[in-house]
């Protein structure tokens, strides 16, 4: 018995308890605000697990959001202008958005162009792409952003209830975790992106192909990311050039994922936490106080990245 | 901390620096002071062409605002059979959703401030809705972020379970809040957002009292049409119109339908262009403007950019006749206040601001409500209310109107009952503090605004919208924005063209 | 009249150039030569923004003459930044002190937001201009490149020519050596955050004559000084000068005679180029300082 109990990792199991308990959850209480959260922090947690494979490498992505936005704008021109189921919508959103990716990914990682240089090229992608989105506005609606009317048919994914997202991320966190974390492959993966992220010299001089692994987990990145654009214009039904282009997005699942010290069963643990206290601390502060949600966002940015400095000492 | 020798290193350094900085600023300072005196125009006197452009089909006629005492009405087939004789139980809670922080704050909180002004005074002076139903409301904070704002709209519904939602200022907020109260079918009314296609979506459960940005382009052409170009003695054809705007929704949309508008009146354009609202420099987007020497400007943009186009149009020796500005910065108090004299005689288009002929306000409850308004809003936030301020008045319809109908004839304020008294309000002209009338257009009869129907193109068929609000046009005079134009809102005769005097006018 | 056009917008540029300078000096301390990622200089520039602001609405002083006690009170305010969250992260991957300083910008906004509200603060508007003939040389964005100039000037002449600025750039270059050598890397450090605070306090000031204080203005500020800095090369003071004027003549130029709304993505796209091309910057690792 104690050991089988050795054999099971807790780290991997915990996230499927998690999500198994999640999903039991509106079973037995259910509550609008509480799923409408719980799927918001489910969605930043599918994008922040996979931008910590690239992460792992030690090229941080801070541009990620560029994905999401053309993976919510391209859905949105599928549905809208080429009339295309919402199912139809996903390859193109990860054709796109992957075709994006391995061009930034070829021209920063050819060139050697890591650590900080890479996080502000990708900022600057993705501001670029925000511009390019605001100024060819009569494609893209401009920075009104467009917005989708839902149509309830089978091909679509418009629901009226929360139940169907809900479910949705569930199951593919689930898929997401059970491969990443039990797979023979996934494993090796992941350890060789390990070993890129400490030593990338030893790396390469072991043969390790730097450029096609961190390509790989740039592209798990974007696709996935899209992948959530898609959901969120089938929930929300309406995007932005700041809500799919912005810095809000991509600071935030990098910084999920580093409260999570880069392991991933732990980033569904923090978005969970961090994405409701989020909001309710901004709904709780009132408007005497507004902007105390900000604040102490940031104070907890400061005292995070503080506190893990002191603790490597 | 700081050794000895350290501290004394920094100091000296830096000392030398300080006193470096210190005499450069004060030689900096000597040059840097700039004073305009205009000397106000001699009595002008103005024609005004006889034929107002937009007339208005209705007689100005006593109110059919519902007064604190109940009449019972006939039945005319509501939502449940019997006409009440005693009062239902009910709370009336609203939610208030603002973007109070962010980039969109500055101006929505004024909003927000005005709206929350109005629900007080009818609590305070009429005892709620009908007298007796105290308004309750919540306040939210769209943060200037579309998702989250749609997370307080969720918030407010499920959680405050508020009955209906006011807000919003701004479009993108506008529309992810509505998408989530369309939804839960919770009525969603919007006092300040201007984008057309939020009330072209076919929503039925969203109400718009106030103007559209289709309509801000329309009447500004109409007035550069109709006034302008007699008072500056040329044919509209002559006139050369220049159009910038900062490249959001609020600046894209009313950029868009003035370059329609003035084109299909014949007026010439002579640029469009677009800038980013937080750029730091616009010296070349008015060098163009220099070389295009417009006699006309129509511009749309926010405080900072606002601030910065004149100061840098003055710097640069950027002249033209007339300056049109469509809301937002230019209707805010803050922007006078900081450019002065250079913002005197300069237009706004926006709803009308609290400086118009009060004798257009035929109901003296409705100008009652006005004064009060403006005390109050005044000792809150420590000056007079602008427009976006007033724009918080759009919400007494709901109050005085809308909710004591669905009380009354149908029993309830549930979203069915809500919507089914809100199609039935027709408030004529000189009904509310605006001088424009209420009528919301319903699904059965979708309909363009009064001013779309006759000077769009493609009339478009809202659902929701108060047909009957339209964007007038005011001037900046002696601090204030007032309303001088059409005639029987104005509180003045529009002066035109830019005094001589006055830093952007042409022969200085 | 083409040429006259043409001369104008030189001339803006290189105005606009100084400005850019300007908000790029106190971050390339920090940032180039120190090697410290700093996400939170545009907010602290708001900061020193609306330090200036209420300074300008106790003592009815023009916010050009507040700027050596805005300056001064940056200064200090850098230090116990120092000691309270950069000591701490100094050895902290690049990642993370990204997050440590944009944790500091953000809750600089949020601080701003809750003490002083969303309002616009503006200070007095100085709207005067030179006119040589048809051109027009505005008078507020002329003392701006005045003092970028002078700043860089004093600046290169400190790191290059004084053994305090060759002490500093040992530091910078190799800590571990110099502290061998005897350099007290702490008090390096303390000087070089207060004179980078003074450059901070002394932008806050000079932005607040031309533009409004308000919670988020500092975003654009903080984007904008890293544009120029990659560009121009970290911890070259020369670089971020030639950067500065050459970003703002191409801004100009380009926004004059093609569009204004593209021409801020251009200085993007000049900064992929750069980082794909010349990493280092135009005057990067090369030519240290």
């Amino acid at each position: 018995m104690t050991q089988l109990l050795k054999r099971i990792n807790l780290d991997h199991i915990t996230p499927l308890i998690l999500l198994g308990g999640l999903s039991i959850l509106p079973w037995i209480y259910y509550h609008d605000y509480v799923v409408h959260l719980i799927i918001l922090s489910l969605m930043y947690a599918v994008i922040s697990i996979t931008w910590t494979l690239l992460g792992l490498t030690g090229a941080a992505s801070l541009g990620h959001s560029a994905y999401f936005g053309l993976g919510a704008y391209f859905t949105i021109f599928s549905l809208k202008y080429w009339g295309l189921v919402s199912y139809l919508a996903i390859p193109i959103a990860i054709l796109v958005s992957s075709a994006v990716a391995i061009m930034i990914g070829y021209i920063t990682f050819r060139f050697g162009i890591a650590g900080i240089y890479f996080a502000l090229t990708t900022i600057a992608f993705a501001e670029i792409l925000r511009e390019l989105f605001i100024y060819y506005r009569e494609f893209t609606g401009g920075s009104l952003g467009v917005f989708v009317s839902p149509i309830s048919s089978i091909g679509y994914f418009f629901y009226d209830s929360k139940i169907p997202y809900y479910y949705t991320l569930i199951i593919l966190l689930l898929i997401l975790y059970i491969y990443l974390m039990f797979s023979r492959q996934a494993s090796k993966f992941l350890k060789i992106l390990s070993a890129i992220g400490e030593d990338i010299s030893t790396a390469a001089s072991i043969g390790i192909n730097i450029l096609k692994y961190r390509l790989y987990a740039f592209l798990w990145g974007a696709i996935f990311t899209s992948l959530m654009g898609w959901f969120y214009v089938h929930y929300l039904r309406y995007v932005t050039p700041d809500v799919g282009f912005g810095l809000g997005l991509s600071v935030y699942v990098a910084l999920l994922s580093i409260v999570a010290n880069l392991r991933l069963p732990y980033i569904l643990i923090a978005s969970l936490i961090l994405t409701p206290v989020g909001e309710v601390l901004r709904a709780v502060v009132g408007y005497q106080f507004a902007g105390l949600d900000v604040l102490v966002y940031g104070l907890l940015l400061m005292i995070l990245v503080v506190v893990r400095a002191l603790r490597k000492r | 901390m700081i050794n000895n020798r350290g501290l004394a290193k920094i100091g000296i350094l830096n000392i030398i620096l300080i006193i470096l900085v210190i005499v450069f600023a004060a030689l900096a300072g000597i040059f840097a002071y700039n004073y305009y005196t205009i000397t106000p125009p001699a009595a002008i006197t103005v024609t005004i062409p006889k034929t107002i452009p937009y007339t208005i089909p209705y007689t100005v006629t006593q109110t059919q605002y519902i007064t604190p005492t109940i009449t019972p009405t006939t039945p005319v087939t509501p939502l449940t059979t019997p006409p009440l004789i005693t009062y239902p139980e009910i709370k009336i809670k609203i939610g208030l959703l603002f973007p109070l922080t962010g980039a969109l704050a500055p101006l929505g909180t004024d909003q927000f401030y005005g709206t929350k002004i109005a629900i007080d005074i009818v609590n305070d002076l009429f005892g709620g809705v009908l007298g007796r139903y105290k308004i309750e409301y919540v306040v939210a904070d769209a943060a200037s972020d579309p998702t989250k704002a749609a997370s307080e709209a969720e918030r407010l519904i499920t959680v405050e379970k508020v009955n209906i939602i006011v807000g919003t200022y701004a479009s993108p907020l506008l529309l992810a809040a509505s998408e989530v109260a369309e939804r839960y079918k919770v009525v969603y009314y919007e006092v300040g957002a201007i984008t057309d296609s939020a009330t072209l979506r076919g929503f039925k459960y969203l109400l718009r009292n106030m103007p559209i940005g289709g309509d801000f382009g329309i009447v500004s052409c109409l007035f550069v049409h109709d006034v302008v170009a007699p008072m500056l003695g040329k044919k509209p054809e002559e006139l050369r119109v220049a159009i910038i705007h900062e490249d959001g929704p609020y600046g894209t949309s009313v950029a868009k339908s003035n370059e329609e508008t003035c084109k299909k009146l014949g007026l010439n354009i002579v640029l469009k262009e677009a800038y980013s609202a937080t750029t730091t420099d616009l010296s070349g987007l008015i060098i163009k403007l220099k070389a295009a020497s417009p006699d006309v400007l129509l511009h749309t943009g926010y405080f900072s950019d606002v601030v910065l186009f004149f100061r840098q149009a003055q710097e640069l020796g950027f002249k033209v006749k007339v300056i049109i500005g469509h809301g937002a910065g230019y209707g805010l108090p803050a922007t006078y206040q900081a450019l002065g004299k250079a913002f005197d005689y300069v237009f706004n288009i926006d709803p009308p601001s609290p400086w118009l002929n009060v004798n257009a306000i035929k109901d003296p409850v409705m100008r009652q409500i006005r004064e009060e308004f403006i005390k109050r809003f005044n000792a809150t936030r420590g000056y007079l209310p602008g427009t976006h301020a007033y724009m918080g008045l759009h919400i007494l319809p709901l109050l005085l109107d809308i909710l004591p109908r669905a009380i009354t004839k149908y029993g309830s304020i549930s979203s069915d009952a809500i919507m089914a008294a809100a199609w039935e309000t027709d408030i004529p002209e000189g009904g509310t503090e605006h001088g424009y009338g209420v009528k919301f257009a319903s699904p059965t009869n979708p309909q363009d605004t009064i001013l779309g129907q006759k000077y769009r193109e493609k009339p478009q068929l809202h659902i929701g919208q108060n047909i009957r609000a339209y964007p007038v046009v005011l001037q900046w005079i002696g601090g204030r924005v007032i309303v001088v134009y059409p005639d029987y809102l104005a509180l003045q005769k529009p002066i035109i063209p830019l005094p001589p005097g006055h830093p952007l006018a042409p022969s200085s | 009249m083409e040429i006259y056009l043409f001369l104008q917008a030189l001339l803006n540029g290189l105005l606009l150039g100084g400005l850019f300078i300007v908000l790029t000096i106190g971050l390339n301390l920090i940032t180039g030569v120190l090697k410290i990622i700093n996400f939170g200089h545009g907010d602290l520039i708001m900061l020193a923004m609306y330090i200036t602001y209420w300074l300008y609405v106790y003592t009815a002083y023009s916010p050009l003459v507040m700027m050596p006690t805005t300056a001064i009170i940056m200064g200090f305010v850098g230090l116990i930044i120092y000691m309270l969250l950069i000591k701490p992260i100094l050895r902290a991957s690049d990642i993370e002190q990204l997050l440590g300083t944009l944790g500091l910008g953000v809750f600089l906004q949020g601080l701003a937001q809750v003490l002083w509200k969303s309002d616009y603060r503006l200070a007095k508007i100085y709207a005067g201009s030179i006119v040589i003939g048809n051109i027009y040389i505005s008078i507020i964005q002329l003392i701006v490149f005045v003092i970028s100039l002078v700043a860089s000037i004093l600046l290169y002449i400190y790191l290059m020519r004084t053994v305090k600025g060759v002490i500093i750039r040992a530091t910078a270059q190799d800590p571990d050596m110099s502290s061998l050598l005897g350099v007290n890397i702490r008090n390096v450090h303390l000087i070089v955050f207060f004179l980078s605070f003074l450059f901070i306090g002394l932008t806050g000031a000079l932005l607040l004559s031309m533009f409004p204080a308000y919670p988020t203005t500092g975003i654009e500020y903080g984007i904008l000084a890293w544009l120029i800095m990659v560009i121009g090369g970290l911890g070259s003071v020369l670089g971020s000068f030639i950067g500065g004027i050459l970003i703002g003549v191409v801004y100009s130029i380009f926004a004059t005679y093609y569009s204004v709304e593209l021409a801020r993505a251009l200085i993007f796209v000049a900064f992929i180029l750069t980082i794909a091309l010349r990493p280092t910057g135009l005057l990067g690792a090369s030519a240290r300082v």
